[in-house]
């Protein structure tokens, strides 16, 4: 498995707003799955609603620019990585995500990021906050599919994909 | 980082632990966290093959770690000079057999009792039924203060509604009446019910609730109640629902007599539900083929619980509904059905309440506490000064709780994924499992501690009688006359006092005896916190995040202030699986049935260090 040429992963995770309960479940997978540190902020919006916030693993990342100590690069699977020994917890990266998905806290001195479950998806799998979602308000679906699907128009917002279009 | 795993490790299926849902998940017993030194762990993954798709809410997410939590007891301990010391097995039973068969020879059999926890498999509760024969006593009772009033309510409410049978079902409903916040205590109804709710433009997802809720963004309608008056709101559904019934059901001829004394004007009074709606929605219930009623057991903060899940039970059967009761704990329902089946307890014998009760006052002596935590579970200094009398007090379970401090013998269990057994879920499925991991250090199931209690204790002399009868008559219908009785009295509260509501928090279902150890609740929620009104938070001079009091006449807790516009009038909200949080709620060991009844506690808040104007 390990020595397959890397796939560029082109699926990215979307989430539908009409669905998402604010269970904080995916946030729980997160923490669980990445030993403690939870890589994915549940976004509040006002006193509305609790939402999970995602990394888009922007085509030009900012995060990555702003990135002194070199700790974030584009991996071989398209998305954004973390190198965890790289890393010093400066935050620079939290401040410079337009969408505030890199959470401003230090766990084990290192600023938590989404790694897009690679190791999940290498193997044909799906991130754990997609895995786990209980509303079915999460899907790791392919953007080029995604975006003006029938679907996905009409009533329901997509954060992932609204924010693409734009 | 590349995960370590071995390829030829097939994933195990296991049941998730936590709530009464029945969710399975996969364990591959040899991933997950990689390790310096090469060491494997157990990985979680999700299992697509589960009813829900898949789906673990952040309990379930939690599952492995329970598995693995530093708190996890591994070796049985044995109180020795005020100490407890690591003791072999045969020696820790043996302890455990020669305290009970002391104390059932000398102050006869009503001294001992067992209490067992809604997560002892099928199997297990028929041995503790066996040993509880052994000892000649009918003290055998779960202690469920959540889950108990609910099967008792609706088996006293005498409803036999249909019940539902799985998610598939739900998708296919088309109208929905859900009692309480339904997708906080279980996330994963949401992915059924928002499906239903999206596929028809008239679709009918009742909400009853006293605050907005999760469950209450998704509400169409959602029917605001006034708090601690749920009951009442019941009661005026199912008076609407009664000329529509189907013929023949054999409570109705009672209920119709009950409501003849209960006037429309009163019903609305006391419950604050508009009669149109309830009407309008009532009508909608029985109108439509595949409707569904949905309990969840905090709906209300558990006031007066028996009569509410026996009120959703009777409505779903008046309006041809299917029904379904959440339990909180993972087999609640599959031990009440054994307990039920078995005798247990005795009509002459002790519930888990009274065995507390008994406790104190110095009736029982001796009590076995298997895979629960009454110190956590029952509210109150009751069930520690209980746990401070007993002559011997033998806890079990897989994580050492509050009850460890007080025992005399602590033994290790094997939890969920490391023994083999059958459980019955919220659906009345059936899940038989095994084990999927060794359990840790010299932990053992708790079917062998009970087996060796019974298989150690000789025939009980002849000549000693049990316990005295406290069980007595409980009409459904003449309770329910009562509590409009009493209704209009208990609504009128002291100047300054709010009422107490529970809020729950996903990470936790019920009394948060296992979650709260775990590290994502401690993440979510560190510290008790209380959500009050702008204008309450305005009037006592707080602001968010500053530390609070809250007083009520049972206790008092320190918690932070969380300042939200979604906390209705007159109320104050908080987590209630906090123990401090839950020693302010009101309650009572009701004589009849043997259980607690919660009634709305009214609390005070004030700022910590500055005096409040208020």
């Amino acid at each position: 498995m390990d020595s397959a040429p890397a796939r560029v992963v082109t699926k990215r995770i979307v989430l539908d707003l009409d669905r998402c309960t604010g269970c904080r479940s995916c946030g729980a997978a997160c923490h669980v799955g990445h030993h403690d540190q939870t890589n994915l902020v549940p976004g509040r919006v006002g006193e509305a609603a609790i939402l999970p916030v995602h990394c888009r693993h922007c085509e030009q990342p900012a995060c990555v620019e702003a990135c002194a100590h070199g700790a974030l690069y584009r991996n071989p699977y398209g998305s954004v990585s973390r190198s965890e020994l790289k890393c010093v917890g400066c935050r620079s990266c939290s401040l410079a995500c337009p969408f505030g998905v890199i959470p401003d806290e230090y766990v084990r001195h290192v600023s938590p990021k989404c790694d897009l479950c690679v190791d999940r998806v290498e193997r044909g799998g799906i991130p754990r906050c997609v895995a786990t979602c209980t509303s079915g308000a999460l899907s790791f679906v392919d953007l080029a599919e995604t975006v003006g699907a029938p679907e996905y128009v009409g009533g329901r917002i997509q954060s992932h994909a609204t924010v693409r279009r734009s | 980082m590349r995960w370590v795993r071995p390829e030829n490790e097939a994933a195990k299926r296991t049941v998730c632990p936590f709530c009464g849902m029945g969710c399975t998940l996969l364990v591959h017993p040899g991933t997950g966290t990689p390790s310096f030194d090469g060491a494997a762990a157990p990985g979680l993954d999700y299992d697509a093959g589960n009813p829900h798709g898949g789906s673990l809410c952040a309990k379930g997410n939690m599952t492995l770690e329970l598995l693995t939590h530093p708190r996890r007891l591994e070796q049985p301990l044995l109180r020795e000079n005020g100490s407890l010391k690591p003791v072999p097995w045969e020696r820790a039973l043996g302890a455990l057999v020669e305290g009970f068969r002391r104390i059932r020879d000398e102050d006869g059999p009503g001294a001992v009792g067992i209490m067992i926890g809604p997560h002892l498999t099928v199997e297990e509760v028929r041995l503790a039924a066996k040993a509880a024969r052994a000892l000649g006593t009918g003290n055998l009772d779960a202690c469920m203060p959540e889950d108990r009033p609910m099967t008792s309510g609706i088996a006293l409410s005498g409803a036999r509604p249909e019940p539902v049978r799985g998610p598939s079902e739900i998708e296919a409903m088309t109208a929905m009446l859900v009692a309480g916040d339904l997708f906080t205590i279980a996330p994963c109804m949401a992915k059924p019910m928002l499906e239903a709710r999206y596929r028809r433009r008239h679709h009918l997802l009742g909400v009853l609730d006293s605050s907005v809720t999760r469950t209450g963004w998704f509400a169409k309608p959602l029917l605001r109640v006034l708090p601690g008056m749920e009951t009442a709101a019941l009661a005026t559904l199912l008076k609407a629902a009664l000329p529509k019934a189907p013929d023949g059901l054999p409570w109705i001829a009672a209920a119709a007599k009950c409501f003849e004394r209960i006037s429309d004007d009163q019903l609305a009074a006391a419950s604050g539900l508009d009669p149109s709606a309830a009407a309008w929605l009532v009508g909608g219930l029985t109108k439509e083929r595949n409707s569904g009623v949905f309990f969840t057991p905090s709906f209300g903060g558990r006031y007066r619980e028996v009569l509410v899940a026996g009120l959703l039970a009777l409505l779903a059967e008046a309006t041809g509904s299917r029904f379904l009761g959440m339990p909180v704990g993972p087999n609640s329902i599959g031990v009440a059905r054994v307990l039920d089946e078995e005798g247990f307890p005795g009509r002459e014998s002790l519930t888990a309440a009274e065995m507390i009760d008994a406790a104190v006052t110095g009736k029982l002596k001796a009590l076995l506490v298997l895979g629960c935590d009454p110190l956590a579970s029952f509210p109150g200094a009751a069930p520690r000064r209980a746990a401070q009398r007993l002559e011997f007090l033998a806890a079990a379970g897989p994580i050492s709780g509050e009850g460890g401090v007080f025992a005399h013998l602590v033994l290790p269990t094997a939890t969920w994924g490391e023994r083999a057994g059958t459980v019955v879920n919220a659906f009345l499925a059936e899940t038989r499992f095994d084990p999927v991991l060794p359990p840790p250090g010299a932990a053992r199931p708790h079917g062998e501690i009970l087996e060796s209690l019974a298989g150690g204790i000789p025939e009980p002399p002849p000549g000693k009688a049990v316990a005295p009868a406290v069980l007595g008559r409980f009409d459904f219908f003449d309770e329910l006359e009562l509590f409009f009785r009493l209704a209009r009295r208990g609504q009128a509260g002291e100047a300054g006092t709010r009422v107490l509501l529970p809020r729950h928090l996903p990470a936790h279902a019920g009394d948060g005896a296992m979650t709260r150890f775990f590290s994502w609740p401690r993440h979510e929620a560190p510290e008790p916190f209380v959500s009050i009104s702008p204008a309450h938070a305005a009037e006592i001079g707080v602001v968010e995040g500053q530390p609070v009091m809250v007083r009520s006449r049972h206790g008092e807790a320190r918690a932070v202030a969380r300042v939200e516009s979604r906390v209705p009038d007159g109320t104050v909200l908080a987590p209630p699986h906090w123990p401090a949080i839950r020693g302010l709620m009101r309650f009572r060991l009701n004589p009849v049935l043997g259980q607690l009844d919660f009634g709305p506690g009214r609390v005070t808040v004030e700022a910590v260090g500055g005096p409040s104007n208020g």
